[in-house]
Parts: C-alpha cells; sequence; structure tokens
C-alpha cells in the first residue's frame, strides 16, 4: 500500500497546526459528551486527528464555517467506535416515527435537520459515514460490524425515508 | 431534484445537525482541559511531525509486532552475545532507551526518537551484593488482631468471636494479609485456584516494604502505592518505543550509576523525591518515591528487582451503583484495574481490582471486620465519620455540556472500604463515603466484563 503524504507541505501543516488550535478543546468536550470519561475523551480526539490528517486533502477545501460540523461528526464516529467496545450491540432500528414540523415555515434543509436530529443514532451514524465522511460501503461494513449488503440495503432506505417525508410535507420537488 | 444536489443538501443537513446538537460544548468557554501526560506527549509528536505520527499510528498491529521482532532478532544477532560474552554480569538491552538532560529536566526517551541523544552507558559499576536473603511475606510474620463485633448474624459466623476456629489455610491455599490505615489488621484465607488469565504479560513490583499498599492504577498504566504515612510510590513499565518521560528538577549533576538486577540504572534524589529508572529486553521501568517521605536507594532497587511479569486477569465491572452514579475514570492493565464514580451527590468512589501477586491493596476506614461478599470472606472498614463537604477537598471538571462541576473528594475520616478477594485469586475493593450496606450491594453486583 503507498502510504500518500497526508499534509504535503508547510502551509498544510500550517493550517492543520490552526485547525488543531481552533477545535481540540472542542472535540474533548463533545467526546465527553458521549463517553463521560477522560480518559476514552482523550482516545477519541487522538483518533479525530488521524481522521484530519488522512482526510486533510478535502478538509482544508471545506469552508471554515462548515468545518466545525465536520469536525463534529468526525469525533462522534470516534467517540461511538469507543463506546461500542464497552456496550452490548443493541439491535438495529430499521424504523423510526418522524417528528412533526416544529414550524409550517420551515425551510427544506431546517426540516431535514429536525428529521435527522430525530433519527436512531445507529441510522444516524451509517448516513454521516456515507454522506459527511464519504466512506465506501465497505468502509463502513468494517466499521460497523455490517455486511456490505446489508449497508447499502440500510443507506438506500434511510435516505428514500427522508425523500419520502419531505415529498409528503411538500418540501421534495421532482 | 436530482440525486446529487439532494445528496448535498442531506450532507449540508447533517452537518447542522451535528452542530446543533452539541452546540452548548462547542459554545462552550474555552477551558483547556486537564490532558494527561501520555496524551500531551503524543500530541507534541503529533504537532511536530503529522505525517509521521499518523504513518506510525496508521500501522496494523501485526506489522509493529513483526517490525519490533525483527528489531529483536538483528539486535540480539549482532550485539547481544558479543556483549555477553565480554561482560558476563551486564546485560545489554536490546532497546535502549535514550536519556537527555535539558539543564532544567532530564528526558527518557523511546529509541523511535527522533532527536539523537546519548545512550545509556552498557558499563555498570561492580554490582553490589544482594542481600543475603529476600524478606519474604508470610501469613505469620505479624501477629494477627482480632476483629470486632460483627453487625449481623451473618457475619457472626465467620468471627473468631463468636466462638468458631477460622480454619488453617489448606496446603494449595494463601492467606492474604490486610492492613487498614490504622494499622489493624486481618488474615482471610483465599483460595489460590488456577485463574483464567489472559496472555498479555503484566509487570509489577511483586516486593514492596512493610506498610505499602497497592492504591490506583492509573491511565498510562502506572501504578500508584501508597503507606501508612501517605507517602507516594508510583511504577510505570513501557514496552513502547514511542514512549518517553520528563522529569522536571532532575539534573545530570543529581544522577548516580546504579544497578538492578546486573544492568546498569538510573538514580536521582532530588526535592526530598528518589527516583530510579531501568530497563530490560522488553521494557523500560521507572519508580518515584515521594510526598511525605520517599523510599530510599536500597528500598527502590529492591522494589524494582522484584518486577516480575504477572499473570492477566479478566476485566471487571461494577453493575451497581446507587442512584445518580456515574464512572468518570477507568484503567485496566493486564493485572487489575480501577474505576473511579462519582454519586448522585457527585462524590467520588473508586472500584479497584488487582491480582493478589500484584499486592495488598489499599484500605481507608477503622478497624477491621469480616462480612460476606456473596460466596467470599470480605473485610469491611468503617469511616469514623459521616461524609460532610466541609472537611475533604474538590475539584472542579469541566462536565458534559462544557459546564463546570464541583465534584468532592472525602477525606480520610470519612471513607470506608471493603476488600474481598474471589475465588479465582482476584482481591476487589471499593472505596468511598458509604455504610456497609451499600458497600456490600455494589460488591455482589461485581461481574467479568463479557
Amino acid at each position: 500500500m503507498l502510504l500518500l503524504t497526508m499534509l504535503e507541505n508547510e502551509e498544510d501543516k500550517r493550517k492543520f497546526l490552526i485547525v488543531h488550535r481552533a477545535y481540540e478543546n472542542k472535540l474533548y468536550r463533545i467526546a465527553m459528551c458521549i463517553l463521560h470519561s477522560h480518559a476514552l475523551a482523550e482516545d477519541a480526539v487522538q483518533q479525530s486527528w488521524l481522521q484530519v490528517i488522512q482526510h486533510f486533502e478535502k478538509i482544508q477545501q471545506l469552508p471554515w464555517d462548515t468545518l466545525e460540523g465536520y469536525l463534529v461528526v468526525i469525533v462522534k464516529n470516534a467517540s461511538r467506535t469507543l463506546l461500542k467496545k464497552e456496550k452490548h450491540a443493541d439491535p438495529f432500528p430499521e424504523n423510526w416515527d418522524v417528528p412533526a414540523p416544529q414550524s409550517a415555515e420551515t425551510d427544506e434543509t431546517k426540516r431535514l435537520v429536525e428529521i435527522i436530529r430525530a433519527m436512531p443514532e445507529k441510522y444516524r451514524e451509517i448516513l454521516e459515514l456515507r454522506f459527511v465522511l464519504e466512506y465506501s460501503q465497505q468502509e463502513i461494513a468494517q466499521r460497523t460490524g455490517m455486511n456490505p449488503s446489508t449497508v447499502s440495503t440500510r443507506i438506500s432506505r434511510g435516505r428514500q425515508l427522508l425523500i419520502q417525508t419531505l415529498r409528503a410535507e411538500g418540501y421534495y420537488n421532482e | 431534484m436530482n440525486e446529487a444536489l439532494f445528496d448535498a443538501k442531506l450532507k449540508q443537513a447533517f452537518l447542522q445537525a451535528a452542530e446543533a446538537e452539541f452546540a452548548a460544548p462547542l459554545a462552550a468557554p474555552a477551558a483547556e482541559p486537564a490532558w494527561s501526560l501520555p496524551y500531551r506527549r503524543r500530541r507534541e509528536k503529533m504537532l511536530e511531525d503529522p505525517n509521521r505520527w499518523y504513518h506510525k499510528q496508521a500501522r496494523p498491529v501485526w506489522k509493529k509486532m513483526l517490525q519490533q521482532a525483527a528489531c529483536l532478532l538483528l539486535a540480539a544477532s549482532v550485539t547481544f552475545g558479543a556483549l555477553l560474552a565480554a561482560s558476563p554480569t551486564v546485560r545489554a538491552a536490546v532497546r535502549s532507551w535514550l536519556r537527555e538532560f535539558t539543564g532544567t529536566a532530564v528526558v527518557y526517551r523511546g529509541e523511535d526518537a527522533p532527536k539523537p541523544v546519548a545512550t545509556l552507558p552498557e558499563e555498570a559499576p561492580a554490582p553490589k551484593p544482594h542481600p543475603a536473603e529476600e524478606k519474604t511475606e508470610t501469613p505469620d510474620a505479624r501477629p494477627t488482631e482480632q476483629p470486632d463485633a460483627p453487625q449481623s448474624s451473618a457475619e457472626a459466623a465467620q468471627t473468631a468471636e463468636a466462638g468458631q476456629t477460622i480454619a488453617e489455610p489448606a496446603a494449595d491455599e494463601t492467606t492474604v494479609r490486610v492492613f487498614s490505615g490504622e494499622n489493624d489488621s486481618l488474615d482471610i484465607p483465599v483460595t489460590n485456584s488456577a485463574a483464567q488469565v489472559a496472555a498479555a504479560p503484566a509487570w509489577l513490583p511483586t516486593w514492596l516494604p512493610d506498610g505499602w499498599k497497592l492504591k490506583q492504577f492509573s491511565h498510562n498504566a502506572r501504578c500508584v502505592y501508597t503507606d501508612q504515612y501517605g507517602g507516594t510510590l508510583e511504577f510505570t513499565c513501557s514496552q513502547s518505543a514511542q514512549d518517553s518521560l520528563i522529569i522536571a528538577g532532575l539534573t545530570e549533576d543529581k544522577l548516580q550509576r546504579v544497578t538492578v538486577n546486573g544492568v546498569g540504572a538510573d538514580y536521582y534524589e532530588s526535592d526530598g523525591c528518589t527516583y530510579l529508572f531501568w530497563e530490560d529486553m522488553d521494557s523500560f521501568f521507572s519508580l518515584q518515591s515521594g510526598s511525605y517521605g520517599s523510599l530510599d536507594q536500597a528500598n527502590l532497587i529492591k522494589i524494582a528487582q522484584s518486577v516480575k511479569e504477572l499473570d492477566a486477569v479478566p476485566a471487571y465491572t461494577l453493575n451497581w451503583t446507587p442512584t445518580g452514579s456515574r464512572m468518570v475514570n477507568r484503567c485496566e492493565v493486564p493485572a487489575g484495574g480501577m474505576k473511579e464514580f462519582v454519586d448522585g451527590d457527585n462524590w467520588y468512589f473508586w472500584f479497584t481490582y488487582a491480582a493478589d501477586s500484584a499486592g495488598e491493596l489499599y484500605a481507608q476506614g477503622s478497624t477491621p471486620t469480616r462480612v460476606t461478599v456473596g460466596d467470599c470472606e470480605g473485610v469491611y472498614w468503617a469511616a469514623p465519620k459521616k461524609r460532610d463537604a466541609t472537611y475533604g477537598g474538590a475539584v472542579t471538571v469541566i462536565c458534559d455540556d462544557g459546564s463546570e462541576e464541583t465534584r468532592h473528594l472525602a477525606s480520610g475520616g470519612q471513607v470506608s472500604t471493603l476488600i474481598w478477594t474471589n475465588k479465582a485469586g482476584v482481591t476487589f475493593s471499593i472505596r468511598g463515603a458509604f455504610d456497609k450496606e451499600t458497600l456490600i450491594s455494589m460488591a455482589g453486583s461485581v461481574a467479568a466484563a463479557t
């Protein structure tokens, strides 16, 4: 396997240091929310920086106001991985109740945010891995312990459920 | 709307949802967490050269092990035999840790350290003759004190004062001597049956001076011991070539060369504390003694020479705790583990377990009494005082939502302890500002982690 240089030059390294300085403490606090353990939170933060370095070419192209959400998803993912080592596996929720809209005047993206926040965490996890971190189905299968065909089915179903909900509420136009 | 456009919106929605979910910790004041020393060392390496750090972290475990094994084989074939032939009393460490003085501190680094530094000298002063015999702890070494009257009829059956004879240990049993902070002691028999042990090795001292007990394990595989006067002793073992150890205040003029098991070692005395650093074929070790009286050189060397590889024990969990309790810290090493909790009122309590060969566990409280934990015998030390936030200490931590939280450390007089040993030869301890019933309830819920 060819190991690519993740940070190609001093400029990349300078940007990485800026990102690190801006977000290290925040990532720790988020990891603590999930893991409730200082030691595990440190591990989650370290794993997150591994991910950042690995995907730095993509990350440095993100607008600064989008970067925060991206890093939150990374540390969530790292924390969930550590949490799985502590807990028994719960059954995967095949369906969930979509909440009613908070307001009649919300836009499509805001409505999507509402639905996503009500989504069971296990469902949300694989969709985040696919649509935010852009992992392949094989990578998602390895992380979650599912087989790739199950991952594919659940991604497709989750996406369709979101589209159907938006369509029923008049948001999704063909 | 085409699929690509929807997927782009979906991505934006997931990002916004993630930010909304953690809005509070993201917006909280940027207070610096109390990073552990190992984390700070790793961070230093990462920021110095992120690519190099990434490549090392991302190597599969089997590759790391293969590389280490290859290094061992190569070094052994080239140097080890020659060194043994030239100086049979000196064992050359295959993986030498490097020592560097910065002027205000000493730095010990694994062989993967990027900066070239002076190596530990292979020659050692002529080894001092060992003491004629190792002092060994035997069940008869100290007098046994009778326990106080039991609290319940079930416990009455366990005590000598009830008129029953405590059975002599059988040939395959050993006796554990347990002490409280006030030097009360009690002997309880332990069935030393074959334990289900994991394959991972664990290096720990197997001898300690009288009165020293194992208090806790910490995250970087450090063991902390304490004595009845509040003295502390920290032991570390590192088998990673990427680790390093930095001790402020240790300068070159304070260095004394000694030997541990025929191998050159570094000893220091500084500001009332004593330090010993040494290595063998696989590991780098340290002992640091201080706080209200340190152990002298002879004792540190004796402890170092007793370090052995112990059998591992399974990880254990506490499945019942008082309402509102939560775990805030944990550390598991092959020979034991420790989990730190706070209860619903934010008082700390600790659950510790260790292989019985790892040493006696630290207890707080007064006047030990026999109790029953499941089908095991245990010892309970009651706290002389009820817990009171007026006494003891408090710490402030950043809690889940980014706000600050005050947690209470009970003073010694407010802490009770329950210690027992199961049939697999693992000793457990629960310490906290609780009554006996609460400790026994927690003890009854202990189980091996699945």
